[in-house]
């Protein structure tokens, strides 16, 4: 959810499960790093908010629930006190939500693994350039160039603004 | 024009107005200066520039230099803020968009800090002192803020008066507790002067600027810092017609970015986990609100409808916190019903710049003013 896009669902779970993370990595950070403080206010904070907006959802099915005299259509698999909360939208949108993460994670592995073999078959290349220099020098000049310059950047495409302004942070 | 140094503040305006010029100067003397250059974007923006500026003039840690690019106003914008006594710069012609207007400035700036603002935004007394305060490590390059709109009247205003209060209490928090907040917001950042040379300036590339510079910055390993205690009170759009021309562009910004650096935030961590989240949200949600809802209303049951509403725990909750925290309940409350009528529009306005970025090809490119 970000100001001027739609949507709360998938995303707005996301989020609750990262306010429910929270104090268990501020706990982590505590017992890890000495100089760390556990952050009372903001683990209080985020996580009341995320209970509360939790609690609401409950509320909110039961409400339906009792006014319309209906489930909305959809099978109970929990009962609590009599009152019927369903978790069928729950577990489609975490089920979802882990889809989606999923994908996620392994495009950014893929391309890692992208990353890492051109950066491999750049090393190899000017390698071989630097082979076909010693073999026919005059001719080889103009590759040995381009193989070195290769190696120097073996994945950045020049017309690309970040990559030009990560290699000059670099160089710093 | 105002100089500033080591505590002291001289004035030598050349045409000094009505506006409250005096007050301002005498208190800037007892005032700490940071190494902080303001730069004010502008744009035919006469009847708010002079509260911007004022509420510069008022904070607690003054800036250095405060510089407005009249951006080829037709107005009395110039005339105002020089009576003002900042420093007025003006392109040849009209740059065309807020990120040519804020590059033509970079190039004067000296400070190891530079602030972005916009024209129609002013500042909580202690905004800049709190930004910049939180510059703390090298490698934190932008620092952003809380933003809460000026006025709260229209169905427009009071609709982005809860989305602000909603994404900035809950989701902006999250994104920063994990250093990754989504974006440092165009119209109230800091930054380091030298990033920002470093990576050109401002990129006119998309149609969202700030996104795509927060997003440049992680790709770097940079760090992006939000302080929630810096507060600035921009004008946001009070109808449908400037509020349309904002949520476009911001739309194909958006889409934009997304093609931009798809590849480059796959290794970052969280954040893509939040914008691949986020587009399956607005895309889908947007299907659901405008179609899938009203079908299912219509051809099965009208109880489907609860759908519009079935998320009002996400939205009131947080935005109902942080009202009472401002003693604003009420207004937030009444303000409810406008956010589920915009963010209605948004799905429009979202769905229709998807179509036009991704299947018709016809990108968004011309900058057109928010209000």
């Amino acid at each position: 959810m970000n100001v001027g896009l739609p949507g709360a669902g998938i995303g707005g779970l996301y989020y609750l499960i990262c306010a429910a993370v929270i104090p268990f990595k501020e706990l982590h950070l505590s017992l890890t790093n000495t100089e760390h403080r556990f952050r009372y206010r903001l683990v209080l904070t985020q996580l009341g908010m995320a209970s509360t907006i939790i609690f609401g959802f409950i509320l909110i099915y039961q409400l339906v629930n009792r006014l319309f005299d209906t489930d909305l259509s959809l099978p109970t698999l929990t009962e609590t006190n009599g009152f019927a909360v369903s978790l069928y939208p729950v577990v489609i949108s975490l089920a979802l939500l882990l889809v989606i993460l999923i994908i996620v994670e392994l495009c950014a592995f893929i391309q890692k693994k992208k990353r890492q073999f051109k950066k491999v078959a750049g090393f190899v290349s000017s390698n071989k350039y630097r082979l076909i220099q010693k073999k026919y020098s005059p001719l080889a000049s103009s590759f040995s160039k381009s193989a070195s310059q290769r190696s120097a950047s073996s994945w950045i495409t020049p017309c690309r603004p970040i990559e030009k302004a990560a290699m000059i942070l670099d160089n710093q | 024009m105002i100089k500033r140094s080591s505590h002291q503040c001289t004035l030598n305006s050349s045409n000094q107005g009505d506006h409250s010029l005096s007050q301002n100067t005498v208190k800037s003397d007892s005032r700490p200066l940071c190494p902080v250059t303001v730069i004010v974007p502008a744009y035919n923006e006469a009847s708010c520039i002079a509260e911007t500026i004022n509420s510069l003039l008022a904070q607690t840690l003054m800036a250095q230099e405060i510089i407005v690019i009249d951006d080829g106003s037709t107005d009395h914008t110039a005339e105002i803020c020089r009576s003002l006594g900042v420093t007025v710069i003006s392109p040849a012609k009209n740059t065309g968009s807020k990120a040519g207007a804020q590059n033509y400035a970079l190039d004067q700036i000296q400070t190891p800090f530079t602030l972005a603002i916009d024209a129609d935004t002013t500042l909580k007394s202690d905004a800049i002192e709190k930004l910049y305060t939180a510059m703390t490590e090298d490698d934190v390059v932008a620092v952003c803020g809380f933003v809460i709109p000026q006025y709260v009247n229209t169905l427009w205003e009071r609709g982005r008066y809860i989305e602000y209060l909603m994404a900035f209490t809950f989701y902006k928090e999250i994104q920063s507790y994990y250093e990754k907040p989504l974006i440092s917001s165009g119209c109230f950042s800091l930054f380091r002067t030298d990033y920002l040379k470093q990576i050109g300036g401002w990129s006119l590339r998309t149609m969202a600027e700030d996104m795509d510079l927060t997003w440049t910055a992680y790709q770097l390993g940079k760090k992006v810092r939000f302080v929630a205690d810096a507060i600035c009170y921009p004008i946001e759009p009070h109808n449908f017609h400037f509020m349309h021309k904002q949520l476009k562009r911001w739309a194909h910004g958006f889409i934009q970015n997304v093609r931009l650096h798809r590849q480059g935030i796959l290794h970052v961590p969280f954040l893509r986990s939040i914008v691949s989240v986020m587009c399956w949200d607005a895309s889908v949600a947007s299907i659901f609100y405008l179609f899938v809802i009203p079908i299912l209303a219509v051809t099965m049951s009208p109880l489907f409808l609860l759908g519009y509403l079935i998320d009002l725990p996400m939205i009131a909750i947080p935005t109902l916190v942080k009202a009472y925290s401002r003693d604003e309940t009420w207004k937030a409350l009444t303000s409810i019903p406008a956010f589920l009528v915009l963010r209605v529009v948004n799905s429009v306005i979202f769905l229709n710049a998807l179509v036009k970025e991704l299947i018709l090809k016809r990108p968004l490119t011309t900058y057109e003013k928010g209000h």
